[in-house]
């Protein structure tokens, strides 16, 4: 055995001497000044073409000849400010809904997805079944199945059964809501390439082992992104069980328009959902920047 | 002469109509290294799947430590495939580590979940493999941060933590520089 190999980034902080301190050559410097002049010019351009697309639109939107009857309709700001409380209240019944219905989806829509691409012949009727299941709730528009749902479970006057509009949308929520997401989970999954399983299970991990602690953690990150535009469209769509008669933000903004005619409710509303679902996005969005940066060695943003 | 660890009898293997191994057989004594020696494409590797049961056989006996592991599916009293992979380590020839997990974690799931060792325990094992193979500064890092030989013992390190009867190797040099094959070979002679 020969020693002093010399192989192993470990054995020292400064393996090779590079000899002294670098003195930049003067090519480099040139390099370098050349680089700083052309951001300079990148960024004189971005803002020279940002000025002068938002300008335009900012005048062709005030010159237009009906700006000042939109304005006093849609943008009266003090009747915005008044009626705000009673947005944000409804608001509160989408934030609930989301967060009933978004964990309930999370846990039926994974169940389902797992059913899906297992293999295993004791659950074939169960992978039949997640398939219409999937086939058909995707297929039919939500507002129909909250309406079938709200309407229709009433209607059989079943002993036991509740009749509350709330409950009852929110179940066609997460019936409608788990198909999508079975399938999006569906599909991280099978993204997921065999050799992992293969290595996972040579190792000696058992299936269930390798389904928790190898593949679901890739498929999930993978499919991150389309979860969240999921879980955005959730917040927007629980509005639709206003149907019903619930008063979610919609609903409340749609009250107050009754009111006075004026429309500035519903630019409300639709700020007050703004609120929440561009904070929401951009946090996933780093969370998941941040994680891929970590694993990746070349990772561009 | 002791029993042979691997006993591979007229092993016959085909994908569809491609048939790939044909009368297999070959002994693997106890503390010895077989060689496989052969043409991209002749079968090294799926001879390999096979023994590891990735891959079923179409026909011939695989016998391994004494218990004939190819009767798995039709002896429902016969060791059952996670049994037999416990035994094995393998190492692939793209490595396949997990990206999402710590060049420790890596190292330490199987131990951890299967073989039940306390975690403080397989991770001082980790630690110590990782220093002999000269990785230890890297233990905290993700696969996709080394470099192609450094994974490649990363691989050799997760399959020996194990401490597996056998080493299936498939072309576990091919990404490793000349001075780094000696070391990985003699670590792997050494276990």
């Amino acid at each position: 055995m020969t020693e002093n190999r010399g192989h192993s980034s470990s054995d020292a902080a400064v393996p090779y001497d590079f000899g002294g301190p670098w003195q930049p050559s003067n090519i480099e410097l040139a390099r370098q000044s050349a680089r700083k002049k052309r951001n300079k010019r990148n960024a004189l351009i971005a803002a020279a073409s940002s000025i002068l697309v938002i300008g335009t639109l900012i005048v062709v939107l005030v010159t237009s000849p009906g700006w000042i009857s939109l304005r006093d309709t849609f943008f009266k700001w003090a009747y915005g400010v008044e009626v705000l409380p009673k947005i944000i209240l409804g608001f509160g019944t989408n934030v609930t809904l989301t967060i009933i219905a978004g964990s309930s989806v999370a846990v039926i829509g994974l169940l389902i997805a797992l059913v899906r691409t297992s293999r295993s012949p004791a659950l074939t009727p169960f992978r039949f079944l997640a398939m219409v299941y999937v086939d058909v709730f995707r297929g039919i528009p939500m507002l129909l199945v909250i309406l079938l749902i709200g309407f229709g479970i009433p209607a059989l006057q079943l002993r036991g059964v509740t009749n509350n509009v709330l409950i009852l949308g929110t179940i066609a929520v997460i019936i409608t809501y788990s198909a999508y997401v079975a399938e999006v989970i569906r599909s991280g999954i099978l993204t997921v390439h065999p050799s992992q399983r293969a290595a996972a299970r040579s190792l000696g991990l058992s299936h269930i082992q390798t389904l928790r602690h190898v593949v679901l953690p890739q498929a999930l990150k993978r499919v991150t992104p389309p979860l969240l535009n999921d879980l955005v469209a959730l917040i927007k769509d629980t509005g639709l069980i206003s149907i019903l008669g619930v008063t979610d933000a919609v609903r409340a903004a749609q009250i107050q328009t009754a009111k006075t005619f004026n429309y500035t409710p519903y630019v409300m509303a639709a700020l007050v959902f703004l609120a929440v679902t561009i904070p929401l996005t951009r946090a996933t969005d780093r969370m998941l920047r941040k994680s891929l940066e970590k694993q990746n060695a070349q990772w561009q943003a | 002469m002791n029993q042979p660890v691997l006993k591979v009898s007229k092993l016959r293997k085909s994908f569809g109509n491609d048939l790939v191994l044909q009368d297999i057989s070959f002994d693997v004594p106890e503390h010895t290294a077989t060689v496989f020696i052969g043409a991209s494409g002749s079968g090294k590797s799926t001879l390999l799947r096979c023994i590891n049961l990735l891959d079923s056989i179409d026909d011939g006996v695989i016998n391994l430590d004494g218990q004939d592991i190819s009767a798995t599916e039709v002896n429902p009293d016969a060791v059952s495939p996670d049994a037999v992979r416990q035994k094995l380590g393998m190492v692939f020839q793209s490595f396949n580590l997990f990206p999402h997990m710590t060049v420790l974690e890596n190292i330490t799931l199987a131990p951890i979940k299967v073989q039940q060792v306390v975690k403080d325990a397989a991770v001082a094992e980790a630690f110590n493999l990782l220093e002999r193979f000269g990785l230890k500064d890297k233990a905290h890092q993700y696969p996709d941060r080394l470099s192609g030989g450094q994974q490649q013992r990363l691989a050799i390190i997760r399959s020996i933590a194990r401490h597996p009867l056998l080493l299936l190797l498939d072309e576990i040099t091919s990404a490793l520089d000349p001075v780094l094959v000696n070391e990985v070979l003699s670590t792997v002679f050494a276990t």
